[in-house]
This record gives C-alpha cells, structure tokens and sequence, in this order.
C-alpha cells in the first residue's frame, strides 16, 4: 500500500484528492491549518495516515510535520495548501503579499523539499504534484495580483525541480485548475454567477473538486511514467483560447462524456 | 466498452495505443497503410475488441471518409487518435522540395481527414467524443535532428487541435495533443544507434527515452471521461525535456531510479479515477 501526503486535505481539491486516492487503496496523511471532518473518521481505517494540524505559515513546525509524516516512507506528495486574497494590486498591502506568498509558494516550498530528501534517501522516486493555476498563464479578473504572482512561481518551480530530481527518479508536475467550485471560488459564484464565469471558456462548465483529483490520481500513477516538469490544465479549455467569441462561447449542445464518479 | 479509432495503429505509438484500449476492454478500429498481416495481435483479438481495419493513405480524404463511415456503421466512434506520421530529419537547405511536401501531406493532411471526418459524425449524432492528435516537442521549440517539415507538420497539428477545441466544446467534442519527446519506435530506432541513443536520453531530466506504452498511458487518458475538462491542451510527454531551457552542460545522467518502477499503481480509467 503506497502512501500519499496531502497538503490542505481539509477542504476544495484537498479533500477530494485525499477521498479519491484512499478509496482507491492508498494510504493518505494530512496536513491542514484545521482539524479532520467527519469525513476522515469515516474512511477505513487502513487507508487513513497521519493527520497534522498545523500552518504553512509556522515554517519550523510545518517542516517538522512534514518529516514526522515522510520518516514513515513516501511515494508521493500532492501539496494543495493555498488561500487566495482578493483586494487589487493598488490597495495591496506587504502583509497580503507575504501571507499569500507564504502560504502558496514557501508552504509547497518546505512540503516539497522534506518530500524530496526523504524520497532521494529511500532511493525509490516518487511524484511531487503542486497545484498551480490557469492565473499562472494569464490574468483571470477578479483574482488578485499575489494569487497571479504565487501560482506563477509554482510553475516555475515544478521545472526547475523536474530538472533537478529527475536523476532520483522523482516526478514533479503541477495541475492548473480553471474554475472549480471550492470554497476559494465561493465569492465570485455568488457575485458573478456561474453563467457568466463559464461563458469565458469553451466547455461552458465549472470543475468539480473530483475532476482535479482524477487529474491528481492519473499524474500519480505509474501511467503517467514519462509525465515530469508539466503544468495540466483543469480548465473547460480556458487556456486554449485567446480571442473568445463575442458574447461568449455559445449554449452547449451535447455535453462531454462524464466519468460518473463513485 | 467505447470504440475508438486509431491511424497509423499498425505499429509504434498508435500500435500501443491500440493494446492498450484492448486491455481496457474497448474496440478499435485501425486505418493504416499496412494490411492487418503487418500487425499478428490484429487476429488473435477478441471478436468483441476487433472493430475494423482499413488499409489506406490517410492522404486520401475520400478514402479517409469512406473508412469513417464504415467504421461508424460498426459502432458509435467515441474517440479518434491519429498517430499516422512520418519523420523528417533534412534542415530547410536538405530536404528537397518534393520530399518537404510529402512530408507535411501526411502529417498535416493526413491528421487533418481522419478528424475531420469523425468530427462530422459525432457532430450528426450528437454523442460526445475525444480526439488526441501526435504532436512533438518539436511541434513545441526546436529538436536538434529533426527537419524543417517535421517542426512545421507538428506546430500546425496543435494548431489544428486548439482551433477544433474552441469549435466544437459545445458538441462536447474534446481535443487534445500529446507531444512525445524521442520515444523508443522503429521510426526512430532504425535511426539511431547505441551511442546516439545515450546522447539523446541525456537531453531530458528522466535521463531515458520513452516507451511507447508510456505515450499510450497518456494517451488514454485523454481519451476517457476522467479528463473530461481538458482540451485543447499540447501535453508533452518527454521526461521533461520542454520544461528545461537550460540543460547541465554534460547532459542528465542515467537516473539512479527509473520513474517507471515507483510501486504507484497503474492509471485504470474505469470511471472511477485515480489510482484505482
């Protein structure tokens, strides 16, 4: 049984990626600012790891929980931990920024490095997943400058270290996820609207958390064997698209074939 | 059980694709230039995985077209892959003109007819599909040994995928590319010998060249339900070679752990994701 450590498993594609990889066999530990949900009490008993209350923001504690998790062997590390603020660049303030960069950027920074030097003393690989996003590849209105900046680095960062950790065999790729609905979505579904959100992009839809877990789990197998230093996009076909149709993508007429998750 | 159809599945990427879907449970259905006696597993395929084989050009869209109809007739197509193609490897100033030519017809041509010929039948039918067309990474940047056609035929074939995505999303008609970076085929075996195949493993960080099942592996997963958000994307599959725009100057070494041998399960798209 290979086990997974999730970071920000609590909430949004965190949890869902948690659910899906310990349905699926996998033992799963935590680490997240808050405490476990029902939903970790409930899942059997084998597939439920170590979960660690702690945050990213807490650097010493947060890489300790990291290495107290990785001393048991890892295979693999989806760090999912990320919050977003939503004041404009212009009435930004350094503390927004240093929160943002500290939680996205340092927080997938120390996961993945303990990960990494624990995989590397093993000597049997392992895969590295952050989550990026569509805002790391062109502005997205409504979501601030610091989120933009902070998905950004992740890219970078996901091949810069595919270069480096590659000769131990170590994975590193990222998702990019469009709109999902998760909490950090809830503001603008609510004053936005969903039909006007999804008329940016061609597939005319919101994600769900589980549509970036699949994307997790399908990065995380051995399927994805020769996949390293890759940003996938989650995103209804956001990122294709540079000049959409006036007025939006139209209606959708037949809807794409839909996977049906238990 | 979903029926797909593969071009150029008579051997390499498309082949592995094909054993792949097989092993899965699907049908497919071949169109390659190559009779079904070049392929021995063809035969012993279970009757319920056989679709059809068509011996044809893909250069040909009358024929392309006829094959299509055919193939629909034996079942709804719920997803194309077109893994027909050819490698050129002259520079602009070595590769003359009637050899540049037939060098981007089968590629781009030869892409282009198969997908548009599915297209308009899911499109009748109002079924959903996916589409996964063969770029590169030299559809992606510059490849030192590939020729001029071979990047021009690729970058049009991601051209062609993101123009599809945008047009037909609302028939729920996904598209996507891989972009292999050198991959273990006779296509470039016969090209490259021992020494060379290390230099060539030493430009990305896996440190090895690609197996073609590790194409396929991608492959299927853009052809199942499990991404059914994601189109329109040129995913490479190259050990990370595109991610580096600046390699160590003697190259990545031979990886003390192959990524192939993690003890992660394999991908199973089974509808019900991960690593089921």
């Amino acid at each position: 049984m290979s086990h997974i450590l999730v970071t920000g498993g609590a909430s949004g594609i965190g949890a869902a990626t948690a659910h899906m990889l310990m349905t699926g066999g996998t033992r799963v530990s935590v680490i997240d600012r808050t405490e476990p949900g029902v939903w970790w009490a409930e899942s059997p008993g084998d597939s439920r790891g170590q979960w660690i209350t702690v945050d990213a923001a807490n650097r010493g504690a947060y890489a300790e929980a990291v290495r107290t998790i990785a001393s048991e062997g890892l295979m693999g590390l989806v760090a999912c931990a990320g919050i977003s603020l939503k004041e404009s660049f212009l009435d930004s303030t350094d503390q927004a920024w240093d929160d943002t960069l500290a939680v996205n950027v340092m927080g997938s920074v120390i996961a993945a490095r303990e990960v990494a030097r624990a995989m590397r003393d093993s000597k049997r690989g392992g895969v590295i997943i952050f989550v990026a996003s569509t805002v790391a590849f062109g502005a997205v209105a409504s979501l601030g400058s610091h989120y933009h900046a902070s998905k950004g680095a992740l890219v970078a960062l996901t091949r810069s270290l595919s270069s480096e950790l590659g000769p131990h065999g170590i994975r590193v790729n990222a998702v990019a996820p469009g709109l999902v609905r998760t909490p950090l979505t809830e503001f603008m579904r609510t004053t936005v609207g969903e039909g006007p959100l999804t008329a940016r992009v061609p597939l005319r839809t919101m994600a769900n958390p589980q549509d970036v877990a699949s994307a997790i789990g399908f990065l995380m197998s051995s399927s994805a064997s020769m996949v390293t230093g890759q940003i996938v996009p989650i995103d209804a076909g956001q990122l294709t698209v540079i000049g959409q149709p006036l007025g939006g993508f139209p209606d959708i007429v037949t809807p794409v074939a839909d996977p049906n998750y238990a | 059980m979903r029926h797909v159809v593969i071009t150029g599945g008579a051997s390499g990427i498309g082949e592995a694709v094909a054993l792949r879907l097989v092993r899965s449970g699907h049908r497919i259905t071949i169109l390659d230039r190559d009779l079904p006696e070049f392929a021995p597993w063809w035969g012993s395929l279970a009757l319920e995985n056989r679709g059809a084989w068509f011996s044809l050009d893909v250069r040909d869209s009358a024929a392309v077209d006829l094959a299509m109809e055919d193939s629909w007739a034996v079942a709804p197509i719920d997803g194309l892959v077109t893994s027909a193609g050819v490698v050129a490897r002259g520079s602009l100033l070595n590769q003359d003109a009637e050899a540049f030519g037939e060098s981007l017809a089968i590629n781009i041509q030869g892409t282009v007819n198969p997908v548009r010929a599915a297209l308009r039948h899911m499109v009748d039918a109002q079924t959903p599909g996916s589409i996964v067309t063969l770029s590169s990474t030299a559809g992606l940047g510059y490849v030192s040994g590939l020729g001029a056609s071979y990047h021009i035929a690729k970058s049009a074939i991601a051209g062609l995928t993101h123009s599809v995505a945008g047009d037909y999303a609302q028939h729920g008609i996904r598209i996507n590319a891989v972009a292999p970076g050198v991959v273990r085929t006779p296509m470039s075996l016969s090209q490259v010998s021992g020494q060379n195949e290390k230099l060539l493993a030493a430009r990305a960080p896996a440190g090895r060249l690609a197996d073609s099942d590790e194409i396929a592996g991608v492959i299927e997963w853009l052809l199942s339900p499990e991404s059914r958000l994601t189109t329109g994307y040129v995913f490479p599959v190259d050990g990370g070679q595109s991610a580096v725009t600046g390699a160590p100057t003697e190259g990545y070494p031979t990886p003390e752990r192959d990524t192939r041998v993690t003890g992660l399960s394999p991908h199973h798209a089974s509808g019900n994701g991960g690593l089921l």
